[in-house]
């Protein structure tokens, strides 16, 4: 047999052996994952054969769903494929900047099937917002949450509304959404966190995460201070974890984009954290920080870990019982500040009503001794208001 | 089931080549390899449509005994009768379920009557397994080929998987011999992967990346509103169709050679073309050939009066965009064409003989690319903007766009790879490095490196659609 021969048969061995394994064998030698922490999303799986479902042809698209999802080395092959794709874009994207400045105040979209935008020279990744119907899209949640704290007496509410880049235009920041907000929702008491100009929001906000980021979670826990009545913790450090933190964008988009994460340490009372029944801690770990042996996948979310994921109910308990018991109902904003906020009342229940349908927010405060309730959130808070009050 | 999905390259593939070389080592006897690819083939089939697998093998049955019905008579009179019934019953199955709604639709427009729509939906790769089983049943008529006695090989003629859902359209001729007896050589299998990985990248990696740049231009407004981005378009669209439809094939020849089946080739560089009836000889080779034998030459050809041949090449032209798709810009589209090689054969060819190269092609090019445009753009409206449009060309605009939609970028740059493998290039240095015994080496683990990469693309995005597949 000569070379020639062998390196055929050879060949047609590797191709038959790597086809085999991208399903057939991975499936059989690893089994099905479950998870995907690129994409943030539950692994389709090898559906139960049935007739009908073979006849619908949803048994078809299933399988190749869990297929794809499942083949060898995918994930690793999507990351690989999809950031040497946005490398060569961008190159090719900052060299026509270099020649036409006027271009950096545009937004210009990264991903065309997750809309993510890139705003500035500095390359910070965004949202692209269509507000121009703005009202007509938030007068839903605001007859709802008006519905909802009508007729309920005795507690003091508050509205806290954040600009995110969910609800700005960087051309055009004189929108009219905070006093939309402020003349038709029936609260008094109404804070802002204002974003004056695209300076202002690369200061308080990650470049690649739509949330605060140190600086902006601090601003907001102060501005709540002076609505709340408390007065604000300050910071005793800031950790420089040296954590490659690929915000929500970047996992979108599967951009090579980044921030350091850095967080502030505080010296909080002494206080218990209830996930339901169950005592829980949210925070990294200093120690393992500092040490850098905190890392996992590349597009692991820090902030989500570090803070607080966006669960149906945390229960804060500071065990001060000459004061207040706060009810927050907010969306993930919130999450970088609810410890520091919650040290400063008795105990404080964060509800996120996504995760609810028909929440009664009377029976709630009922139950649970409520002496305040401060709804927070961006632009699309109002959405998830809709969705739990329904 | 499609030849990029990961239910045929993870599943299907591996399986079907396991049992049919076990089944090869296991017996000499044709009949079962045979009968494993027509099994798989059937699953392959109904894979897509389940219901409509019953429609192929009624199909299948009838044609099987018209055509020994054909052979077995002795009268000219009762074999032209069994033809001529075989025939209406193929159109009838085409027409009702590609051509019913278009029809009715038509109707009710004209006359103003309110038919209600079939709601059917068109069964895959009809309009190429219609006509393979119509040249089959013809070419018995015409004693070029035997009617095949064993039905189960007339069912891996017609449905055998690798030809079945874009073609090419194999005549029975082709592989009549090779349904009996096949030889499967060590190298037919290594040149048939080889062709099959290069298919599968040109569809992949190519066809599916400008197919991005298309769609994403003309379903924006801001982008379709810029000249510089619909001649992009248009670009794309034109490489997209050639990648995606000539990938197939490749694919489909590729899976032929592993099984031991040579079918002919269907394109031949069509992008360099001289003429547009140059084009037409270099394009979907096996669709050409098949009205020109089937339509053409029995209407006369080109042995008649001029006034015949008008006739005739409008009749075939117009049968050719009906082909295409039910809808008037098909229509539209194939009398364009036939127009344009009536031209050519009265005026024009002659001419263009005798100037320079370039003009040849440039003329050529502009030809196609706008008949992709009708082919594109189902609304001739539509295609009037557009055309006005392209002549605006604004640069500031197009940067600004550019930039702001940058996720094109990629498939700007496949488009310009795209024109560059249109051309014989690979081809030529092939052959210049064939000479050296190291290039067989190194361009095959070229194609493997490809073949992962096209998994790669293929998993890092979820848009796949074939453009053939209505056909």
């Amino acid at each position: 047999m000569n070379n020639k021969i062998k390196f055929k048969i050879l060949y047609i061995i590797i191709i038959l052996i790597y086809i085999m394994s991208i399903n057939i064998g991975i499936i059989l030698v690893r089994g099905q994952k479950d998870v995907s922490t690129l994409e943030n999303r539950v692994l389709s799986k090898v559906p139960k054969f049935t007739f009908q479902k073979f006849l619908k042809g949803s048994y078809q698209k299933q399988l190749e769903d869990s297929l794809v999802d499942q083949a060898l080395l995918g994930q690793l092959m999507k990351q690989n494929i999809k950031s040497f794709e946005s490398n060569i874009a961008d190159g090719i994207r900052r060299n026509l900047e270099e020649k036409f400045s006027f271009i950096c105040e545009r937004y210009k979209m990264v991903d065309n099937k997750t809309k993510v935008y890139m705003f500035g020279c500095n390359e910070t990744l965004v949202d692209k917002p269509d507000l121009s119907n703005f009202r007509e899209e938030l007068q839903l949640g605001i007859s709802l949450l008006n519905n909802l704290i009508s007729g309920i007496s005795n507690v003091k509410f508050y509205f806290y509304y954040i600009d995110s880049s969910r609800g700005i235009n960087f051309n055009d920041l004189n929108n009219d959404i905070y006093y939309y907000l402020n003349e038709n929702i029936n609260i008094k008491n109404q804070g802002h966190f204002k974003i004056n100009s695209f300076e202002d929001y690369n200061i308080y906000f990650y470049k690649t995460d739509h949330h605060w980021n140190y600086a902006g979670s601090q601003k907001a826990y102060e501005e709540l201070g002076n609505m709340l009545e408390y007065k604000p913790i300050m910071p005793v450090e800031l950790v420089n974890s040296e954590i490659k933190f690929y915000g929500s964008y970047s996992r979108n988009a599967v951009s090579d984009k980044y921030d350091i994460f850095c967080y502030y340490k505080y010296n909080l009372p002494e206080h218990n954290i209830y996930l339901g029944n169950r005592k829980v801690d949210f925070s990294l770990n200093d120690e393992q920080i500092r040490n850098g042996d905190f890392l996992y996948d590349k597009y692991f979310n820090y902030y989500a870990q570090h803070y607080a994921a966006d669960h149906k109910e945390v229960i804060y308990d500071y065990k001060q019982n000459n004061r207040e018991n706060l009810l927050v109902i907010k969306n993930s904003y919130f999450n970088a500040i609810q410890n520091l906020v919650a040290a400063h009342f008795n105990r404080t229940y964060i509800v996120d009503l996504r995760h609810y349908n028909n929440f009664n927010l009377d029976k709630y405060i009922r139950e649970k001794n409520i002496d305040k309730v401060l709804f927070i959130g961006d632009y699309l808070y109002l959405d998830s208001i809709a969705k739990g009050v329904k | 089931m499609i030849f990029s999905s990961f239910t045929f390259l993870g599943l299907f593939l591996p399986l079907v080549i396991i049992m049919y070389f076990s089944v090869k080592a296991i017996t000499k006897n044709i009949y079962w390899q045979n009968l494993v690819l027509c099994i798989f083939s059937l699953i392959f089939y109904s894979w897509g449509e389940p219901i409509y697998i019953l429609l192929m093998l009624f199909s299948i049955l009838i044609n099987y005994y018209f055509a020994i019905l054909i052979e077995k008579s002795n009268k000219e009179n009762t074999k032209k009768f069994f033809l001529f019934f075989s025939v209406i019953i193929n159109l009838f199955i085409i027409g009702f379920f590609k051509y019913g709604n278009f029809l009715i639709n038509n109707l009710n427009s004209l006359f103003r009557f309110s038919l209600p729509s079939m709601n059917l939906s068109l069964p895959i790769g009809i309009s190429f397994f219609t006509f393979q089983i119509m040249s089959y049943v013809i070419d018995v008529y015409r004693k070029d080929v035997k009617a095949q006695k064993n039905i189960m090989y007339l069912a891996t003629y017609i449905a055998f998987f690798p030809q079945l859902i874009a073609g090419p359209i194999v005549r029975y001729e082709t592989i009549e011999e090779e349904l009996e007896t096949r030889k499967i050589t060590l190298e037919a299998i290594m040149e048939g992967i080889k062709r099959f990985i290069i298919g599968l990248a040109k569809k992949v990696i190519i066809a599916n990346n400008v197919a991005f740049v298309c769609d994403s231009i003309y379903s924006s407004t801001e982008l379709s509103n810029n000249g510089i981005f619909l001649w992009i378009a248009l670009f794309a669209y034109t490489i997209q169709i050639y990648f995606d439809f000539s990938g197939y094939s490749d694919m489909a020849i590729g899976l032929g050679k592993i099984f031991g089946f040579n079918f002919l080739e269907n394109f031949n560089y069509p992008y360099i073309s001289k003429s547009v009836t140059d084009f037409w000889k270099r394009w979907h080779i096996s669709l050409s050939s098949w009205f020109k034998d089937y339509v053409y030459i029995p209407l006369g050809g080109n042995r008649v009066s001029k006034l015949k041949i008008i006739r005739n090449v409008l009749f075939v032209w117009l049968l050719t965009g009906l082909w295409h798709g039910a809808s008037w810009n098909f229509v539209i589209w194939g009398g364009y064409y036939g127009i344009i090689l009536l031209i050519e054969k009265f005026l024009l060819i002659k001419l263009l003989k005798k100037i320079p190269n370039f003009f040849q092609h440039l003329y050529s090019i502009s030809i196609f690319m706008f008949g992709w445009l009708i082919f594109r753009i189902e609304n001739l409206n539509e295609i009037k903007k557009i055309v006005v449009k392209m002549f605006d060309l604004n640069m500031k605009d197009f940067i600004i766009l550019l930039v702001e939609n940058s996720y094109l970028i990629i498939g700007i740059i496949f488009i310009i790879i795209g024109i560059i493998l249109s051309t014989p290039i690979i081809r030529n240095i092939n052959e210049q490095l064939s000479k050296y015994a190291w290039w067989y080496y190194v361009s095959s683990i070229f194609l493997f490196n490809l073949l992962f990469l096209s998994m790669g693309m293929l998993l890092s995005s979820a848009y796949n659609p074939f453009i053939y597949f209505r056909f």
